[in-house]
């Protein structure tokens, strides 16, 4: 019973859309001609659409309601102007490319600092009288005395200040480096190991390569460099050029490392400075001239 | 102005290029309101929010028929208003009450004899009355295709649905409303409206 009723009303669903398609011209040629028999043989279908003509045209006849208003928008509405997307505007791929390249620099940055802070850190602290001895040494100084005649390290002056020096203070160095005792420039401490673990001539490949300059006078890790050389003798770090990698920054630890000995540099220098030298000479002249205490 | 040119002035804001689209388009985004919705305050309503929201996103219109995009908006507009009073059942169509003639003249005209003007409003009566007897998609479908004179691809692309549903949607709206008038045939429609 309901099989058949929902077939009677899925057969009227599908006169109701034959016949609104049909009203509509909606039908192609071979289902007008299909209906068309069906309507001139079958007196409910003809009903049936005659009425649906009828509600259709109803529909189509309904008055157009006047507009109770105008529907304009006020002006307060008013939308800014978008501005035009210029041809100079950046494309979307700039705004992630510059943020990963930031990223990317940023931990670059990282970890050239931390090794930085890991390797040449403690070296550094650990040279750093040798420096303040540098910069008290480069002060001007009411006497105008020449540095070698005071008996401050000359081991540490720059080559141009040995430049500006008089003839008869740059003189001085060479006496230093003949006669200079390497033993007796190294502290009793472990502090100088560092330095009398390098061979010679791996110690000259390395600065050479870092562009320092060492003199070839075996470990002369005290000895002041030539003055035609620029450097600050066994005091000179490899400068970092400044595309500074990080194989320069291990390049420096390494010749920091033979710097370590620096800071008793200035006792043994005193030995191996003028003031040794003088007291040297003065020693060779006491024992020429005889003691005056005695 | 031609209406291309209204409307790229209106996407580059000009309010004032729009308002002449709007005086241009108000009567059909009204009446297709007014028959969907049934009376004049909601029509007046939907059709406002319409022209609101076609203006905020203009920018957003890629060519094509203006009329379907904004016949679009006010249909989605009243497709949501009477989605919202079913949700609300307290809210019915009574409560919004008659449609007064007397403040409404499309359903006078100074032309005709007080019986043909008579005769007229019961049938516009009985069809609003059918129509809203219609569900929500099929009662849009009708307004859509026999008040408005839309095609099936025009109906199809604003109700955004397959052109095969919009003519089950229509076929039964049609039938149902045929139904509806044949019931009040007695008693509302005038005898040349009747069945033979």
């Amino acid at each position: 019973m309901g099989k058949r009723l929902l077939e009677r009303e899925k057969s009227r669903r599908d006169k109701d859309e034959w016949l609104s398609a049909y009203l509509d011209d909606e039908l192609n040629a071979e289902e007008r001609a299909w209906l068309e028999r069906k309507l001139a043989s079958d007196p409910a279908w003809r009903a049936d659409l005659e009425a649906l003509r009828r509600t259709v045209s109803l529909l189509n006849d309904l008055p157009q309601a006047p507009v109770p208003r105008n529907f304009i928008l006020p002006l307060s509405m008013e939308k800014r102007p978008r501005p035009a997307r210029s041809a100079r505007s950046k494309p979307a791929w700039v705004a992630p490319l510059l943020t990963a390249a930031t990223a990317l620099l940023a931990l670059a940055f990282g970890v050239v600092l931390s090794l930085d802070l890991l390797f040449v850190g403690p070296a550094q602290f650990a040279s750093a009288p040798a420096s303040e001895a540098v910069s008290v040494a480069e002060m001007p100084r009411d006497d105008q005395t020449p540095l070698a005649e005071n008996g401050v390290e000359s081991g540490v002056e720059s080559g141009v200040e040995s430049e500006k020096r008089s003839a008869g203070e740059v003189e001085v160095v060479p006496e230093v480096e003949v006669e200079f005792d390497a033993e007796a420039a190294i502290p009793p401490t472990g502090i100088a190991t560092p330095v009398t673990l390098i061979p010679p001539s791996e110690e000259a490949e390395m600065l050479t390569q870092y562009g320092a300059t060492t003199t070839p006078a075996g470990y002369g890790a005290a000895t002041a460099p030539p003055a035609e050389e620029g450097g600050r003798g066994v005091y000179i770090s490899a400068t970092p050029s400044p595309t500074s990698t990080v194989a320069a920054v291990a390049a420096s630890t390494i010749i920091t490392a033979i710097e370590e000995p620096a800071p008793p540099m200035p006792e043994s220098a005193e030995d191996a400075t003028p003031v040794m030298t003088e007291s040297v000479q003065g020693r060779e002249a006491l024992l020429s001239t005889g003691d005056p205490r005695t | 102005m031609d209406e291309e040119s209204l409307i790229e002035a209106a996407q580059q804001g000009k309010i004032d290029a729009f308002n002449e689209l709007v005086l241009f388009y108000q009567q059909q985004v009204y009446n297709l309101a007014y028959r969907i919705m049934g009376d004049p305050a909601s029509a007046a309503d939907a059709t406002q929010d319409a022209f609101i929201s076609a203006y905020q996103s203009i920018d957003h219109f890629r060519g094509g028929s203006f009329k379907s995009y904004l016949m679009r908006t006010v249909t989605n507009k009243c497709y949501d208003e009477l989605r919202r009073r079913k949700r609300r059942p307290a809210i019915s169509f009574e409560d919004f009450g008659e449609v007064d003639e007397e403040s409404n003249p499309v359903l006078t005209s100074e032309r005709e004899r007080p019986e043909e003007v008579l005769e007229r409003q019961d049938v516009t009566h009985a069809i609003e009355d059918g129509i809203k007897t219609l569900p929500i998609d099929q009662r849009i479908t009708l307004v859509l295709a026999d008040v408005q004179g839309m095609s099936y691809q025009e109906i199809a692309k604003i109700t955004d649905v397959a052109l095969g549903t919009v003519k089950s949607r229509l076929a039964r709206a049609r039938c149902k409303l045929r139904d509806y008038l044949q019931e009040q045939q007695g008693e509302l429609l005038p005898p040349r409206y009747r069945h033979a």
